[in-house]
């Protein structure tokens, strides 16, 4: 499928103001290993550059129809391990995970305060500005349009699912076990 | 450049703003005239054979320029090469300004102009500011003074 890739790539440089700028550590579905890229997002359009200089993104992740699905990941490059939860961007399931370089920009992707999406307009990330350490659930940044990752009772269910389901898993691998 | 082409051809089977079968010309010298169904997704202008399921290719409506070429055809052209234009050609004039008025109002750009428009009207007719309790008030490009070209007016 074509895209019109020489105004994409001009519109990822151009004096529009961006939403969010910064260093990101990127791993995508057909890389194992983790990448840090210059990350520039602009409405529903995440561009991704080899350096912060670089005057053509590499690639671009179009975002539309992934916001109810930002989740953050329990894994992340080793140099981020720890206490911190790199988050990850996935359009489609296992598509790309993207990690926050801790202290060095000093500010959190992992929690976007909310997404504008009007209907059938375009969604735009609005990346929350606060320290990386701060997990005060975002109550009173809750979009009124849109679900986000910062409200915890929407936390609590996506992993409660999962919890579910692995529990089910797990009783099913005992059972067969007995047999 | 690498795009998620996935996830955009996904996007492509999603309820469309506008769709309908136009004569489309692309920019390229030996391009012409051919009939496809052309689909206004959220910021994206898809287009199709009309008989394949697959988008033959996409155009993100941002930073372009939407203009009316006759009574029934428009053209889109991109900053960066103003030039190159993808000619459309509709069945009516009617048909023609509600696709040039759709294509307008696609763009981030423009829905970032409005939110700002919409802000610096609330705050003038209340006191208050409207985006302060979703913690964005002091984000820069929701200023006004950030040297955005004059505000659209609101849609109707």
């Amino acid at each position: 499928m074509k895209l019109n890739e020489r105004s994409v790539a001009h519109y990822a440089t151009c004096n529009s103001p961006p939403d969010k700028t910064g260093f990101l550590w990127k791993k995508g579905e057909r890389n194992p290993s983790y990448h840090r890229r210059w990350c520039v997002l602009k409405g529903n359009m995440l561009f991704y550059f080899e350096e912060r200089e670089s005057r053509e993104p590499v690639g671009v992740i179009v975002m539309e129809g992934c916001g109810g699905r930002l989740k953050p990941v329990l894994s992340g490059p080793p140099a981020l391990q720890g206490p911190q939860v790199p988050p990850s961007v996935s359009p489609e399931e296992g598509f790309l995970s993207l990690g926050v370089p801790g202290k060095e920009n000093g500010v959190s992707w992992n929690k976007p305060a909310g997404l504008v999406n009007g209907e059938g307009g375009v969604s735009g990330v609005v990346w929350e500005t606060e320290g990386q350490g701060d997990s005060t659930p975002g109550g009173s940044l809750e979009s009124p349009v849109s679900p986000e990752t910062g409200c915890f009772s929407k936390l609590h269910d996506w992993y409660g699912r999962e919890v579910a389901e692995l529990r089910v898993e797990w009783l099913q691998s005992q059972g067969s076990h007995s047999d | 450049m690498r795009f998620n082409e996935k996830e955009l051809v996904f996007l492509s089977r999603q309820p469309s703003e506008r769709a309908a079968e136009l004569g489309m010309k692309g920019p390229k010298k030996g391009d012409v005239m051919k009939r496809r169904l052309v689909k206004l997704i959220v910021n994206f202008l898809f287009y199709f054979r009309t008989d394949e399921e697959e988008p033959i290719g996409a155009l993100l409506l941002e930073q372009c320029r939407v203009e009316r070429e006759d009574n029934m055809a428009f053209s889109i052209a991109f900053l960066d090469e103003a030039e190159r234009k993808y000619l459309f050609e509709c069945d009516s004039q009617e048909q023609c300004l509600e696709w040039i008025d759709a294509i307008v109002k696609a763009s981030y750009e423009f829905m970032r102009k409005n939110l700002v428009f919409y802000r610096t009207e609330i705050h003038r007719l209340t006191g208050k500011d409207p985006l302060e309790q979703y913690g964005i008030s002091d984000e820069t490009r929701f200023q006004v003074n950030s040297g955005f070209p004059p505000l659209p007016p609101p849609p109707t």
